[in-house]
């Protein structure tokens, strides 16, 4: 009998600055793992499935926490936990899409450990690549879920080019809402991405949901004053009321003046490999009054292109109700 | 030991647009003899209700072709959080004794389980309208599938229905 308690050896490193982090990075190559919270490395470890030579553990690192305004918005700290992410008084004023959506993660104390870094970042949650299954995702060439009788009720709707995961987020989707620009440092430089480029789905790399690179860290989050104060709206719909990842969960932004729409942004996760830009619905949205029959309109057009699997056609249904409740109930 | 009934009656608010339901109130009233210990049968009164509320919120679900279990954690087997319960659960007993014993008691661990579990199961049906799903667990895809008028994912039990 596999006994699945211990966690296979690696050499653990404790770096205090980040230049310490990038040159064991780049010492490691492929055989480093990042660890920041631990909330996902560790399940990975412990069921004995993923087995780095080298963990770097990042939560000594200083420079990589805080929450800092700027002459631009606001910048993150990567390593910045997600209650302090929730509690900050500049996000809950200004930009309390974000705070609502992480309040919302998990529970109270995955919060207090978690970081907003690692929960942008985190791994995709099927039950057949958690289990240790040579699927795509862990670099074989099935997939277990998208199969007549796979028990697929959590996986995806939209564009699941032969991998049916889905991001389990609850951050991202409001990250992508705000228009977030991610800093990816490496001992080579930096480069600053926007989510369609760091969110990436099958067709990019089956294998990872995020585009950072093995020699590059996610040092900072910057949101951009574009959208702060504006209507928000976040609601996660999820099996429990704490603790469960979420079934589908919308994240939406908009800018409203005397009831008529201007603008707006509305992503939905949990309904394809990346958090879902509704670009359609939005484009849908300008320029029309918000009342019931346009938040109806907004949410039967976010399903169009859903391919259900056998058990995940409910969430059609509820993906249609979630955008039509986020056009009729944002706020300011 | 005879066994003991109990009678549980829950009122729920269910959200007809994302199939959560949140349990307003609960009671749950048990025929089980003399009562020997107050605030040990109020105990056992709620506790087992709540696990009546994770009947109908668990998932047992193994893939039927590879044979591996989809509920290996708690974090998939689904067990009611603190949130999903109710703040308080009433209690109360009929207090007749047992006449076939010579304390009068009876027991009632389990019976307060299956009629925690149909409590929910009923109010869901009474808020859908008298639809019953004839199962547990009740999960938000099906309520959601039923009202959205989808084919429910889930085949029909083969046995123990009516």
């Amino acid at each position: 009998m596999i006994i699945k308690d211990m966690m296979p050896q690696f050499d653990l490193f404790q770096p205090a600055t980040l230049k310490d982090a990038l040159g064991l990075l780049d010492s490691y190559g492929k055989d480093a793992w990042k660890m920041a919270g631990g909330y996902d490395s560790l399940v990975w470890f412990k069921e004995r499935i993923k087995r780095p030579k080298a963990v770097i553990d990042l939560s000594g690192i200083a420079e990589l926490r805080g929450i800092k305004e700027t002459a631009d918005g606001v910048e993150i700290g990567a390593l910045t936990s997600l209650t302090d992410v929730e509690r900050n008084p500049i996000i809950k004023s200004k930009y309390r899409l974000l705070s609502d959506a992480v309040a919302k993660v998990a529970s109270p104390q995955i919060r207090h450990a978690g970081t907003i870094g690692g929960n942008a970042s985190q791994d995709a949650r099927c039950l057949y690549y958690r289990y240790g299954l040579p699927c795509y995702r862990a670099g074989g060439n099935t997939c277990f879920a998208d199969t007549p009788e796979g028990i697929n009720r959590e996986h995806a709707l939209f564009e699941s080019d032969r991998c049916v995961a889905v991001s389990p987020s609850d951050g991202a989707p409001a990250l992508v809402a705000l228009d977030a620009k991610f800093v990816l440092k490496s001992s080579g430089g930096e480069r600053v991405i926007g989510h369609e480029e760091f969110f990436i789905g099958p067709k990019v790399d089956i294998t990872h949901l995020t585009s950072t690179k093995p020699e590059e860290i996610l040092t900072a989050i910057r949101l951009p004053k574009t959208w702060a104060n504006a209507n928000f709206y976040f609601e996660k719909v999820a099996d429990r009321n704490t603790w469960d990842f979420p079934l589908v969960n919308v994240a939406a932004a908009m800018r409203v003046q005397n009831g008529v729409v201007q603008d707006a942004r509305i992503a939905c996760g949990g309904v394809s490999a990346v958090p879902r830009r509704l670009t359609q619905v939005e484009q849908i949205l300008k320029g029309q009054q918000v009342n019931e029959q346009t938040a109806k309109v907004a949410g039967q057009s976010a399903s169009r292109g859903a391919r259900p699997l056998n058990y995940n056609g409910f969430k059609i249904p509820l993906m249609e109700n979630l955008v039509m409740r986020a056009v009729r109930d944002a706020k300011a | 030991m005879t066994p003991g009934l109990s009678v549980s009656m829950a009122e729920i608010e269910l959200d007809l647009e994302t199939g959560k339901f949140d349990i307003k109130d609960m009671i749950c009233v048990a025929d089980c003899g003399t009562v020997l210990h107050p605030l040990g049968l109020g105990h056992q009164i709620s506790g087992g209700n709540v696990m009546g509320i994770g009947m109908v919120m668990e998932r047992h679900i193994y893939d039927p072709k590879l044979g591996i279990p989809a509920s290996v954690g708690f974090h998939q087997g689904k067990l009611p959080t603190y949130l999903d319960v109710p703040v308080e659960v009433g209690w109360g007993a009929v207090e007749k004794p047992d006449p076939q014993n010579p304390i009068g008691v009876k027991g009632v661990g389990e019976p307060v389980l299956g009629s925690g579990a149909s409590a929910i199961t009923s109010a869901i049906a009474d808020a859908l309208g008298g639809h019953l799903f004839n199962r547990t667990p009740v999960t938000p895809d099906m309520i959601i599938n039923h009202l959205a008028g989808r084919p429910p994912a889930h085949k029909p039990l083969q046995v123990n229905t009516v």
